[in-house]
């Protein structure tokens, strides 16, 4: 056990190894990013604690599927160091250490990372606390994380976080990094496997894709990213790049629009299952001076709600920053919108430039069960906002939400809800399904009304299961007339089952 | 609870029952709806996936 205060120069040598000595580490991204979240602007970490000779099973892992069959000895322990936001010394430490009461000391623990015994890419599973929910331009919102219990010589601390790692470049690039982020959250939630690296590589392809052996690894495709998803046990939702403009270079990128991944991420939040995108990277090569892009997988894993209080049509909107685990830079990394489709992300920072970087692609995990898509359910809402405003005109205040929750989630609002006792029972008394999108329009801060539909459903079937409705009674007789009279014409809005959604919004009105 | 009344859900109450010729004009109505559709078909189309992206390797 070594016991440091926290500086640039102990931190370096605690992040060393046999292969990757002291003076090398500061040469990594990875280095400058723990300085800084780790430093005074973030957790204020101010000591390291070493322990050596860690057995971690996820290098274990590896280590026997790829580093054993090397010639040389490539070590199976590794080195794990810890981050405490107290100062103390080794005396203090072992002295808290036969203590078997609780005391405040613990509370200062700030989590852990491993140091993988191999050249360079050092950073193996680290588990970090993540900075605190308020802070004073908005609220985070990591809803990413899980519980870890954490065991430092004979006692059990327990961390929200979610796992971290760098790719080994070897067994995994930053695709497998992503996938594995997303396993970390998703093998407690719903109970898929959570697998190592080498294995997410493994299951994502057997050769790479020009032809070449799996290992060394340059890198997956997002079919190979999907494939590696779905044998863990989720179904991959995938979306591509619609739009097209001149990216900061003058060539021709493909982009998401920043409105829908705002969507997207508002809308999965709530089940917490971390998102893959597809980003678009700048880079710069300091021997030519030439910037260039590159093609990089990260995970989202939670958002910032800004605290401006403009008009807008959709609650997401209001998403300001998200959270990433990216694997060349570290856990919980702060991305900002810029220009539609713009991200100024940790590679945006570090570029000399600050070129924006772009989001090209975005994997969704769900659950197999989860049939329902995001849009789909974003249609129907269309058609009941045609509605609205054909029925009151323009001057009818409408911001929607939709997010898909797990209708026990959804119940204990409804709990804690303003709603009347007799709704209330009605709703948790009845039969949902483990799935439910919840459409919700907002007149400011005021519900209107509050869709709930079954996300386990068939596409073309009516799949609205409720309407909560916050209106006076003369609303609504006017909404159920408006629409009765005009059926005809507006069953269209609503596809294959048209007659039956206008049926169900004058039956639930 | 209080429920919300026209008052609270239109930015100009008092212009609702004066204004919109889509809830009396046949023709005008029709010509909404469609345009909700074609906006739904947007929606929908997000889905869509572009193969030309599916073969590019993500390996930073």
């Amino acid at each position: 056990m070594e016991v440091l205060p926290f500086t640039p120069e102990n931190l370096a040598h605690a992040l060393s190894n046999e292969l990757t000595t002291a003076d090398i580490i500061p040469n990594k991204q990875q280095y400058y990013y723990y300085l800084n979240y780790l430093g005074e602007g973030g957790l204020s970490a101010r000591t390291i604690v070493i322990e050596e000779n860690y057995i971690s099973k996820d290098f274990l892992h590896d280590h026997a599927s790829y580093y054993v069959l090397c010639f040389k000895d490539y070590k199976k322990v590794c080195r794990r160091v810890h981050f405490f936001s107290e100062a103390f010394d080794e005396q203090t430490l072992r002295s808290n250490l036969l203590s078997a009461e609780e005391i405040p000391f613990w509370e200062s623990y700030l989590g852990f990372t491993v140091v993988r015994p191999i050249p360079y890419t050092v950073i193996g599973y680290t588990v970090l606390r993540t900075y605190t929910e308020a802070d004073a331009d908005g609220q985070r919102n990591y809803w990413g994380l899980r519980k870890y219990k954490v065991h430092f010589f004979g006692h059990e601390l327990v961390l929200k976080s979610l796992a971290f790692q760098e790719q080994d470049s070897v067994l995994a690039a930053c695709a497998t990094s992503a996938i594995w982020f997303t396993l970390n959250k998703a093998s407690i939630d719903f109970s898929t496997i959570l697998k190592v690296p080498s294995e997410i590589t493994k299951d994502a392809a057997k050769l790479q894709t020009d032809g070449n052996r799996l290992f060394p690894n340059k890198g997956l495709t997002l079919p190979q990213i999907s494939q590696a998803i779905h044998i863990a046990g989720l179904a991959p939702e995938v979306r591509t790049a619609t739009e097209q403009k001149e990216d900061a270079l003058g060539d021709r990128t493909l982009y998401v629009k920043s409105e829908f991944v705002k969507k997207i991420v508002n809308a999965y939040a709530p089940i917490g299952i971390p998102i893959i995108i597809g980003i678009k990277v700048p880079m710069y090569d300091n021997s030519t001076g030439n910037s260039f892009y590159g093609f990089h997988a990260v995970t989202i894993l939670g958002h910032k709600i800004g605290n401006g209080n403009g008009q807008f049509a959709w609650k997401s909107d209001n998403i300001a920053k998200f959270y990433i685990h990216d694997d060349q830079h570290g856990p919980f990394a702060r991305v900002k919108f810029l220009e539609d489709g713009e991200l100024q992300t940790p590679w945006t920072d570090s570029h000399p430039q600050h070129l924006p970087s772009y989001v090209t692609s975005l994997v969704i995990p769900v659950y197999p069960k989860i049939r329902i898509t995001y849009e789909d359910i974003e249609s129907i809402v269309i058609g009941v906002y045609y509605i609205l405003i054909a029925a009151f005109g323009e001057n009818l205040e409408q911001q929607w939400d939709i997010q898909i929750k797990y209708s026990e989630d959804y119940k204990k609002e409804i709990l804690v809800s303003n709603l009347e006792d007799t709704d209330k029972l009605s709703i948790i008394c009845s039969n949902m399904p483990k799935y439910i999108w919840i459409s919700t329009l907002y007149s400011g801060e005021n519900k209107v009304l509050e869709f709930v539909f079954d996300a386990t459903g068939v596409k073309n079937a009516m799949i609205g299961l409720r309407l909560n409705t916050f209106l006076d009674e003369d609303v609504k007789t006017y909404i159920k007339e408006f629409t009765s009279e005009r059926t005809d014409d507006l069953k269209s809005l609503f596809g294959a089952s048209g007659i039956k959604y206008i049926d169900f919004l004058i039956k639930h009105l | 609870m209080s429920k919300l009344g026209f008052s609270d859900i239109l930015k100009n109450a008092a212009s609702f029952s004066a204004q919109s010729s889509i809830k009396e004009d046949k023709m005008e109505l029709k010509k909404f709806v469609n345009e909700a559709i074609k906006k739904q078909a947007e929606i929908l189309k997000l889905k869509d996936i572009d193969e030309n992206q599916l073969k590019i390797v993500i390996k930073l």
